[in-house]
């Protein structure tokens, strides 16, 4: 008899001895708990099921990194319209950092009611921080787009106040039962595992970190550019494995609609 | 059975907005006099701030807090003058804490229809002697679990009446947070996925009493429709006192305290399990000059910390005149009640209005000013940006 075998062997003894003890189903396999987590679907199904929770938790922070144009503001954009159909008659905001960054003709193109979106210009300043917390209290706002994490970086006193808030701000999120998905650049592996970069605090609050990697161009058989492919890779979820990651294609007039004068 | 609960929700708070009005539906928390948060407005709780916070912990959750002191004379009158009320037939009533007191109705009726009218004239007279402004909500079933979960499930000035048969539907789709288990278990069980009570009965025995003790197997059996328990007179509850003796006399307060919580730290564990707490602890203090002192000990809504417990009897004892040294210490009395509810987050989803940019908005610019804008796409085929989409600061 092999080893892995005869440990198998007592494991399903003890689970008899215990069942028989305290009743059948006390115990169950963890792959067989499908998690009930409160969510908003991101809008990419693969992504929703690499994230072990059905897209991004309520309750909780997200953070998702990523070079410009590796299509991480596209699936917070589609996650913030898949949370205006969940919840109609709540607001969505977006705290944009970088001052002016927002693009609206995208937003409504990636499926986003305007009229139902706030946005808001703090600038890197303390009051940027506080607002959060503030939208986050109001139990009005369900979901929080904050683009820009890497903008906090430059004042030392503004990082410094967000690291301290970071506690309060999760306690209200978890308290209202809103989420908030932080946009940041990515950071290196070495750096990320060292712990030397500047959003680690923020990573350390978050339940689920995506990187998203732009990969490839997605061209028509016509020639005409109709999108592009990203990968998208899980390195913390609470509810899944990390390492894992799915391919994305973000496509014109499929994933969100084309402009006539691109 | 047939039970009716009465509850006054927030009496403490309410109580004190008499006085000041301007606190209703503000941020405001009730301190007591061991400087611990005993009350939390509904903005409050919504905030952050919670029961047992100190009102440091309160004010980093909240910085725009409002802290006042509790009236003890106040509540405490109050309270009696609400029990009084429910005492006016002659039957069976079990006080719990501020502002909440089981009726035993099954000498009058266990009918549905019949309860109907006996609540409404309850609730009226209530109302008139303790004012509008502490209507009370009361809830009816079979069950003192069931009837407590109908009142807080109702409005002020509402009664909600839950037949036999409906008792596990009702039930069900309840919040976990009804049930009044330890906040960490109740973080346990939101991270598994236990979000009703209904959930929460359908779990595995064994697995219950396992991970959340006898107090969690006691909870399921309220959850499942099982809660047993007589309405118990609060009047015939007899305790019987119990005598701390120390091997020489001291003048120790450390040491008088050891011996009192060791002492009471069975009976804490009981009541625990119970899913009860400390409401009042009476202390005599026998000294070795054949002198004593006396010693009322209140707490506005039931305790089962043995540290917060221990914090207010060192508070009280310290402040006392000690006449010689302690010879011994005898708790000649002390009453339970049932652990509260975080009732205000009953309501984790309440039906929200439509909610306009605007009208959230307004509160926070002045605050932080003009930085709250909307964009809108007014011609998606213009070329030029700033002719496509048009910035509206709200």
């Amino acid at each position: 008899m092999s080893r892995g075998s005869g440990r198998r062997n007592k494991l399903e003894q003890a689970v008899a001895a215990l069942e028989s003890r305290h009743g059948a189903g006390v115990l169950r396999r963890a792959n067989e708990i499908t998690p009930n987590v409160p969510h908003v679907p991101t809008g990419f199904p693969t992504l929703n099921t690499l994230t072990g929770c059905g897209g991004v938790p309520l309750g909780a922070m997200t953070l998702l990194s990523g070079i410009s144009t590796s299509g991480k503001l596209t699936i917070a954009y589609k996650t913030l319209a898949a949370a205006q159909q969940a919840y109609p008659r709540q607001v969505m905001a977006i705290v944009d950092l970088h001052g002016g960054g927002t693009d609206a003709d995208y937003l409504t193109r990636a499926g986003v009611d305007t009229a139902r979106t706030l946005l808001v210009e703090p600038g890197v300043t303390l009051a940027a921080v506080n607002v959060l917390v503030d939208l986050a209290h109001t139990r009005k706002v369900r979901l929080i787009v904050v683009n820009g994490l890497v903008d906090l970086q430059q004042e030392r006193a503004v990082y410094r106040h967000l690291t301290a808030n970071l506690g309060r701000l999760q306690q209200a999120l978890q308290t209202t039962r809103s989420a908030l998905i932080w946009i940041d650049d990515p950071a290196a592996p070495w750096v990320r595992w060292l712990n030397l970069d500047y959003s680690k605090s923020v990573r350390q609050f978050a339940a689920l970190h995506i990187e998203v990697q732009f990969e490839h161009v997605l061209v028509s058989k016509a020639g005409e550019m109709r999108g592009y492919s990203s990968i998208a890779k899980l390195h913390k979820s609470r509810w899944a494995r990390a390492g894992r990651s799915v391919p994305l294609n973000i496509e014109f007039n499929g994933t969100v609609k084309a402009r006539g004068t691109w | 059975m047939s039970v009716l609960c009465g509850r006054i929700p927030s009496m403490a708070l309410a109580l004190a907005a008499r006085q000041r009005p301007e606190l209703l539906g503000k941020l405001a928390a009730l301190v007591d006099r061991d400087d611990e948060v005993c009350g939390v407005s509904a903005p409050a709780y919504q905030a952050g701030v919670r029961m047992g916070m100190t009102p440091r912990q309160a004010q980093m959750r909240c910085p725009d807090l409002v802290f006042v002191a509790a009236d003890w004379a106040a509540c405490r009158d109050a309270q009696d003058a609400f029990v009084a009320e429910l005492r006016a037939w002659e039957l069976p009533v079990e006080a719990h804490g501020m502002g909440m007191a089981y009726v035993d109705l099954h000498a009058l009726s266990t009918n549905k229809q019949d309860v109907a009218g006996l609540a409404a004239d309850v609730g009226h007279r209530v109302r008139k002697v303790l004012g509008d402004d502490l209507a009370p909500s009361l809830g009816w079933d079979h069950s003192k679990f069931c009837s407590r979960a109908a009142a807080y499930q109702t409005q002020a000035g509402r009664m909600k009446l839950v037949a036999k048969e409906d008792e596990v539907t009702f039930l069900a789709p309840l919040p976990i947070n009804l049930l009044p288990l330890p906040v960490l278990d109740l973080q346990r069980l939101r991270w598994l996925g236990i979000t009703t009570v209904g959930q929460y009965a359908a779990l595995p025995v064994g697995a219950v009493r396992q991970q959340f003790g006898r107090a969690g197997q006691l909870a399921q059996r309220w959850a499942q429709g099982r809660d047993n328990r007589p309405v118990r007179d609060t009047r015939q509850v007899v305790w019987s006192p119990l005598e701390v003796a120390f091997e020489t006399p001291t003048e120790s307060l450390p040491l008088a305290l050891d011996g009192l919580m060791a002492t009471l730290q069975p009976h804490i564990a009981l009541w625990a399990a119970e899913l009860r707490g400390c409401t009042r602890l009476r202390l005599e203090l026998h000294f070795a000059n054949r002198e004593y002192r006396a010693l009322g000990l209140d707490w506005i809504e039931p305790v089962t910390h043995s540290a917060r417990l221990r914090l207010h009897i060192t508070n009280q004892l310290a402040v006392l005149n000690w006449p010689g040294e302690l010879d011994r210490l005898v708790v000649i009395d002390a009453q339970t009640g049932e652990l509260p509810s975080m009732q205000l987050s009953l309501f984790d989803e309440p039906v929200v209005e439509t909610v306009t940019l605007e009208e959230l908005v307004e509160p926070l610019k002045q605050r932080y000013g003009p930085i709250f804008l909307r964009r809108t796409v007014v011609d998606e085929s213009h070329p030029a940006d700033e002719r496509r989409v048009q910035k509206i600061v709200l």
